[in-house]
This record gives structure tokens, sequence and C-alpha cells, in this order.
């Protein structure tokens, strides 16, 4: 049996994908453990790592689902996802597409993107002093991207608030949506920003490549726009360029 | 004398103490070795938090996942990721482990052992040559715990190692509580596997805690350095000689008054 082979029976057997043909490894000097249970030690290890890791991630779907219908869920995420990244950071990443449309779905979305905005790259924000000498019309014209550690997201229930209460400690109970967020890493802080559901309609047609003229498609949006772009350039919201 | 490469007695910088480095400066640790996996692809307040601390101290960078011995190509992001960060922080050495974490696109995240045959040094000695190149820098390998040995091996890991060094220039990372691990689950004679080991390859020694399940000992990194790892480090520097040298505390992570003790340990001997 060639190199690649030894490395992949031995990876099959790690990861419960396949059983491991016994004749390859070694029977130990002066030692009574036996060869399953010592490929069990590292079987027993990779289960145990990659749901520990989904499970740093999702504390507050923890607590809302309950240990036992969340370890079931994470158990099937486990089986059904081998982790292709040297990076275990990445990997819980996909839950929410296991959790049933509701506000569970919701609040795996919610932490997910957290942990997505965490680790994604870095990009400078845009500043007012990058205004500074851009006329009117100009700016109009601008497109305005959102920062590259940054999710929009819209929920119909409402789990940022419920998100909150959790991490303060107090009694969290899951209200009724919608919610409109944009999740952004600024200062290398993540920051949960709630947004109006025109700020959100508005900052969702930028997303998509329109200029602020064209986002901006209401008069309500317009006469709300100075307040926003305070916000949105004081705490981050845009790429520098 | 220390030698330019000795750089004394050294902690794993773990985020419980951040703040302590950040803020006391202990003089009591020499340098720091930090997990390169976990900076490498993180935000830049992390670079200039290292890039703070390594005004203080010299650091070393140990990753898990290069996965050497793997036949997948080696991860190009990845070293040059790793090289990022090493020359940002002007890295005293960069090591990661004798193993292999994945195959065919996958990750178990672990240190898996690869056979310890001809065949493995002819795949590896030009994966470490192409990840030195890479690097611009010596690679040094660590010795990991193991709990399952490849049968068909026609050296043992200490001559494994002692090929890889004389064929590639690489370094040794000799972590003492593994080779006790590992000679306590394989029946091995620990103080053979010191011995087969060339002295000029090793960079540097890990000491660390372990967990005994009665009938194998498992690599947990959780506790104070066990009696017969102490001896074992001591017969090893009697060996080989002084080196820089960790005490690595990777789970359970206590306050940082413990980890000073355990530095003063290796200090007193």
């Amino acid at each position: 049996m060639n190199y690649r082979r030894q490395l992949e029976q031995l990876y099959e057997a790690v990861t419960g994908r396949a059983a491991a043909d016994m004749h390859l490894f070694k029977a130990a000097r002066g030692n009574v453990l036996t060869l399953p249970r010592r490929l069990n030690i590292y079987a027993d290890g990779y289960g145990e790592r990659l749901r520990a890791a989904v499970a740093a991630d999702y504390p507050a779907l923890a607590a809302f689902m309950g240990a036992g219908a969340f370890n079931a869920v994470v158990d099937v995420y486990v089986a059904a996802t081998p982790s292709r990244h040297w990076d275990l950071n990445l990997y819980p990443i996909g839950l929410p597409d296991l959790v049933s449309p509701g506000p569970a779905k919701d609040l795996a979305t919610l932490e997910a993107a957290i942990v997505a905005v965490f680790w994604a790259a870095d990009s400078a924000p845009l500043t007012p002093t990058d205004l500074t000498g851009i006329d009117e019309a100009a700016f109009a014209q601008m497109p305005l991207d959102l920062r590259t550690a940054s999710r929009l997201l819209r929920f119909e229930a409402a789990p940022n608030a419920y998100l909150t209460a959790h991490r303060s400690g107090a009694a969290a109970m899951m209200g009724v949506g919608p919610e409109h967020l944009l999740i952004v890493r600024h200062d290398h802080e993540v920051h949960r920003h709630a947004l109006e559901p025109l700020e959100y309609d508005v900052l969702t047609r930028l997303s998509q490549g329109q200029n602020l003229t064209e986002a901006i498609a209401t008069e309500a949006a317009a006469e709300h726009l100075p307040h926003w772009l305070g916000r949105w350039l004081t705490d981050g919201f845009f790429n520098q360029s | 004398m220390m030698s330019s490469s000795h750089l004394g007695y050294g902690l794993g910088l773990r985020r419980p103490h951040y703040g302590h480095f950040l803020n006391e400066r202990p003089r009591s640790v020499d340098w720091l070795e930090i997990i390169s996996d976990n900076y490498i692809r993180a935000h830049a307040g992390y670079h200039d938090m290292l890039c703070d601390l390594r005004t203080d101290y010299p650091i070393v960078m140990h990753g898990v996942g290069l996965s050497i011995g793997t036949t997948d190509a080696l991860d190009g992001d990845y070293l040059s990721a790793l090289k990022g960060l090493a020359d940002k922080l002007e890295a005293a050495w960069v090591s990661d482990h004798l193993c292999f974490t994945g195959i065919n696109g996958q990750n178990s995240h672990d240190l898996l052992p690869i056979p310890y045959t001809e065949e493995a040094l002819k795949h590896l000695i030009p994966r470490i040559h192409q990840v030195q190149a890479v690097l611009g820098r010596e690679l040094v390998l660590e010795n990991a715990s193991t709990y399952v040995e490849f049968d068909g091996a026609s050296l043992s890991e200490a001559e494994f190692f002692a090929e890889l060094h004389a064929r590639t220039g690489c370094g040794i990372l000799l972590d003492i509580n593994n080779v006790h691990v590992s000679s306590f689950n394989h029946g091995w004679d620990a103080r053979a596997y010191i011995d087969a080991v060339p002295s000029a390859a090793i960079k540097q020694y890990h000491l660390a805690g372990h967990t005994d399940h009665g009938d194998y000992l498992f690599d947990t990194h959780n506790a104070p350095v066990a009696d017969p790892v102490w001896a074992l480090y001591d017969y090893a520097r009697s060996v080989h000689g002084d080196r820089a040298t960790l005490i690595e505390w990777d789970a359970d992570i206590p306050a940082f008054e413990v980890l000073e003790a355990e530095l003063d340990k290796v200090r007193a001997r």
C-alpha cells in the first residue's frame, strides 16, 4: 500500500467514514491498549473538536433551542459536514442551513453572521475626511460599498433583541419582528446596528451597486439621509474606496 | 552563556493573559510563542497587539495547520500568510508538526501520524524545501504525541527526524512531554529517542502536562509538567544542552502566576 493510501486509511478511520485495515498499524510493545481503542482516541477527538467549535459560536441558539435539540442539530451538521479548511473558525458558519425556518433559524443566521464578520478580511472605512472637497453632485453619484466585514440582514423574528438579552444574562424571550440589522466590524470590534426599515432598503440598494441618487428612491428616505449619513460614516459602514 | 537562538524561557500567548502581557510586560517571561493559525487570518487589531508585544518579547510562531505530511498540495495562501506575519513580527523561527492533518481536501484539525518510511521521506523532503523557500527561513518541526503507529516503518520517529534534518536543514522542536507520552503509548525507550535526535537540529524544547488514562497517556496541555517529563527534560539537556524552552498550557488555562511558577521550575533546573 502506498503512502497516500496509508494516510487515507487512517483519515477515513479517524473521521468515521470507513473502517481501517488493522494490518496497517503496529501492535504496541508492552502496552495492552488495543488497535481499535487507539484509533478511537483520534475518532472521539475528531467529533468532540468539531462539535465544540460549533457550540462555541452559537451560545444563544443553544439556549433558545435547549440542549437536546441543539446538540441533535450539531450532531447532524458534524456528520454531514467535513471540514474543508485549515481554519477551524470557519467550520461552524454553515449550521443555519440545517435549522428549520422560523425564529431559531433567524437566531442561527445572526450568530453565524457575527462569526463571519469577525473573521472577514480587513478594509479601511470611509470617513468624513475622505469626502472633503467632493461636491454634492459628485457625492450623489458615488457608489458606496458596504464594509468587507459586514452583513446586511432582515429577520421575521427578533433574534437581535434575544441575543442582547442572552448576553446580558437577562431572561431572553424571542419577540416578533421584523428586525433589520447591519453587522459590521469597525475599530476591530463587531457591532450590531439596528436599522429602520427604510434605511435597510437604502443600504440594500447601495449594496446592489446603485449610487446614492438611485438608492434614495422616496422623499422620506431623502429626508432621513443627512441623519443616516452621519451615523454610517461615524460607525464605519462603508469601504474607503 | 545563551547562544543567539537560546531565547531563554517562554510561555504560549493565550487569550486569558493578553491583558496581563499588554499591561504588565512581565520580565519573568523571556519570549512568547503564538499559535500561528490563530492570527494569520485575524483582523488588524490582533496584528497590532502582536507588534506591540514584539517590542518587549521575541516571538516564535508555532503552527498546527501546515500539514507537511499530507499528499495534498501545500496551501499557497496559508504559506504566504504565514510568511507575512513572520516577517512583520520578525519571528525568531517558525514551527509546525511532523504530521498530516487532512487529505483529499478535508481536515481533521488533529495531528495525525505518518508512516516512517523511505517513501514518506521522499515525499516530505521536497515539501520542506518548498516551505523553507516560501518562508525564506528554516522550518522547525515538532514531534507530536501519537496513539497509533503505522506498521512497516523502516525508521524510528527520531531517526526519521534526523534524516529530515540531514536532507533539508530543517530544525527540530523537541517536545519532551510528547516523547514521554508517545513512548508510554507505544512502548518506546524515551531516552533512546532523545539520544537519536541530532543535537545540532534542536532549536527548542516544549514542556507540557498530560492526562494519565491508565493504559495510555493523552496529550492535554491542561496540567503542570509531570515528574517523569521533568526527568526526561533533564536528560535531554544533559545530552543536547540547553535550548529555548517553552511551557505549553492550552486548556483549563490557569492564572498567570501558575504559569510563572512552572517557568521558575525550568529556570531552577
